[in-house]
C-alpha cells in the first residue's frame, strides 16, 4: 500500500477538507465516503443534465422524441431509466411509476457507488456502513410512511399475522423481522462491496499483471447484482406495505 | 502480546467453513440448471441468467466469510490476550454462520432454475421469488456478520478473565451455530415458493407473502441466538 493514497475527491477544492471534518474518531481516518459519495452524486447529475439537456426542447414544444444514433449519453440514461421501470413493472404492477423516483434514485446511486470501486483512485462510497445504512434507513422510513398512508392505522394489522388469535406470537417476530430489514439491507450491500473491493486490491497486491482481471469482471458483475437485489427488495417491501389482503 | 496464532486461525477457521455452504447450494444450482436447459434447451438464455444470478447472491455468504478472514489477517496483530479471543471468535462465529446461509440460499436458485426452465415466460416472476427468499435466507450470515464485528471491534480489557473469554467464545457459537438451520430452513420455504410461482403465477403475490411469513417465524430461532450473543456481549 502507498504512503499516501491518491484519490480523484481530493482533486476537487472543498471534498478534501470535507473528508478532514468527519474523520472517523477511532482511526483517524478521512471520510472518504462522504467525499466519493458526494462525487458521485455529482457524476450522476452531470449525465442526468446532459441527458434532459439533449430531450428538454422538444418536450417543451411538445414534439415527437427522435433518438438518437449510437452510444451517446442520452442513450445510456434513457435505457437505464427504461430498464429500472420495466423491472419495476414486472414485480410492482401498476403502482411502479409512482415510485420510480425513490427506487430509481436509490438504484442509480447504488449502481454508481458500486461501479466506482472498479475505476482506481475511487473509493466507492458503498463499501462503507454509513453509506449503505443511510440508504436502508430511507427504505425502511419510506414503505411504513407509505403504508401508513394508504391503509391509515390499519397498517398495523400487517404486523398481525394471517389469524388473530395468533397476533400474541406474530407481532413480536414481525416486529423484529421489520427491524431486521434495514440492517439485513445494509449489511448485505456493504459487505459484498467491500469483500469484492478488497479482493480486488489483495490481488492487485499478489499480481499486479492480468490476474485482477478475473476479480474486475467478478466486481462487475457483484454491483450490477447487489443494486439489482437492493431495488427488488426495496419493491418488494413497499409493495408489501400498500398491497390490500386478497379475500 | 502478539496475536498473530488467533488472528490466523480464526481467518482459516472462517473462510474454510464458510466457504463450504455456498459451494454447495452453487453446485446444486448449476446442476439443476443443466438439467433444465436439458430439457428445455431453447429456454437455455433466460435459465442461465438466473443460474448465475442465483450464484451469485448465494456467494455473499462466502463472501462475508471472506471480509471477516481478511480484516483478521490484515487486521490488528497485538493487544491483551482477550483480544485474541475475541479475533478468534469472531472468525468462528462468520465461519459458522455462513454454511446454513450459503446453502440455504442455493435451495431456492437450484429450485428457480427447473421453475425456469417449465415455465420460461415467467421467469421475472420466479426470478422476484428467489432472490427475495435468498435475501431472507442470507440473514442468519448477517446477523452472525454483526457480531463478528462488534467482536472485532471492541476494545477488550487489559487483563484475562476466564469468564471474559468464555463468553465471547459463547456469543460466537451462538450467533453463528444458530444461523445453520434458520438458513436451510428459509432455504427450503424458498425452492418451494419458486416451484409454485412457476405453478401457478397467477398466485404469485399469495405465494410471497406466505413464504415471507413462514420464513419469518423460522428465522425467529436465529434471531434467539443473536440475543444470547448480544446478551454474552454486553450484559454478562
Amino acid at each position: 500500500m502507498a504512503a499516501e493514497d491518491i484519490y480523484w475527491s481530493s482533486l476537487i477544492p472543498g471534498l478534501k477538507q470535507l473528508e478532514h471534518w468527519f474523520v472517523n474518531p477511532s482511526n483517524g481516518e478521512p471520510a472518504l465516503h462522504v467525499s466519493n459519495a458526494i462525487l458521485v452524486v455529482l457524476i450522476i447529475l452531470t449525465l442526468a443534465f446532459i441527458a434532459r439537456s439533449k430531450i428538454k426542447d422538444r418536450i417543451e414544444r411538445d414534439e415527437d422524441l427522435i433518438p438518437e444514433a449510437g452510444l451517446t449519453v442520452r442513450n445510456v440514461m434513457e435505457l437505464m431509466v427504461s430498464g429500472i421501470l420495466k423491472v419495476m413493472e414486472d414485480s410492482m404492477g401498476h403502482v411502479a411509476p409512482r415510485f420510480l423516483y425513490l427506487v430509481g434514485a436509490l438504484a442509480f446511486f447504488i449502481l454508481f457507488s458500486n461501479l466506482s470501486g472498479l475505476v482506481p483512485g475511487f473509493a466507492p462510497p458503498t463499501d462503507n456502513l454509513n453509506t449503505t445504512l443511510a440508504c436502508a434507513l430511507v427504505v425502511f422510513v419510506a414503505y411504513n410512511l407509505y403504508g401508513f398512508k394508504e391503509h391509515g392505522l390499519a397498517y398495523l394489522k400487517h404486523f398481525m399475522g394471517p389469524f388473530w388469535w395468533l397476533a400474541w406470537l406474530m407481532i413480536p417476530i414481525e416486529i423484529i423481522s421489520h427491524l431486521a430489514r434495514p440492517m439485513s439491507l445494509s449489511l448485505r450491500l456493504f459487505g459484498n462491496i467491500m469483500g469484492d473491493h478488497k479482493v480486488g486490491a489483495i490481488f492487485f497486491m499478489l499480481v499486479p499483471l492480468a490476474v485482477p482481471v478475473f476479480t474486475l469482471v467478478l466486481g462487475l458483475f457483484v454491483s450490477f447484482v447487489q443494486t439489482f437485489v437492493f431495488m427488488l427488495l426495496t419493491m418488494v417491501y413497499l409493495s408489501g406495505a400498500i398491497e390490500h389482503a386478497e379475500h | 502480546m502478539d496475536l498473530s496464532l488467533a488472528t490466523f486461525a480464526g481467518a482459516a477457521l472462517c473462510i474454510g467453513l464458510g466457504a463450504v455452504g455456498s459451494a454447495l447450494g452453487e453446485g446444486l444450482t448449476a446442476g439443476r440448471a443443466a438439467e433444465a436447459i436439458a430439457r428445455q434447451p431453447q429456454a437455455a438464455p433466460v435459465i442461465l441468467r438466473t443460474m448465475l444470478v442465483g450464484q451469485a447472491v448465494a456467494e455473499s455468504a462466502s463472501i462475508f466469510a471472506l471480509v471477516v478472514a481478511l480484516l483478521l489477517l490484515f487486521g490488528p496483530d497485538s493487544g491483551p490476550l482477550l483480544r485474541g479471543v475475541a479475533l478468534f471468535s469472531a472468525g468462528l462465529c462468520m465461519g459458522a454462520g455462513a454454511f446454513g446461509p450459503g446453502y440455504g440460499s442455493g435451495l431456492p436458485s437450484a429450485a428457480a432454475c427447473t421453475a425456469v426452465g417449465r415455465n420460461p415466460a415467467r421467469a421475472p416472476r420466479i426470478n422476484t421469488t428467489m432472490l427475495v427468499s435468498q435475501a431472507v435466507a442470507q440473514t442468519p450470515s448477517i446477523f452472525a456478520l454483526l457480531v463478528a464485528f462488534l467482536l472485532m471491534f471492541r476494545s477488550q480489557p487489559p487483563e484475562f478473565s476466564l469468564a471474559g473469554a468464555a463468553a465471547l467464545l459463547g456469543a460466537a457459537i451462538a450467533a453463528g451455530v444458530s444461523a445453520t438451520g434458520p438458513g436451510i430452513g428459509a432455504g427450503f420455504a424458498g425452492a418451494a415458493a419458486c416451484d409454485g410461482t412457476a405453478r401457478r403465477p397467477d398466485r404469485a403475490p399469495l405465494i410471497l407473502r406466505t413464504m415471507l411469513v413462514g420464513q419469518a417465524v423460522s428465522q425467529s430461532t436465529s434471531v434467539y441466538g443473536l440475543v444470547v450473543a448480544l446478551v454474552l456481549l454486553y450484559v454478562v
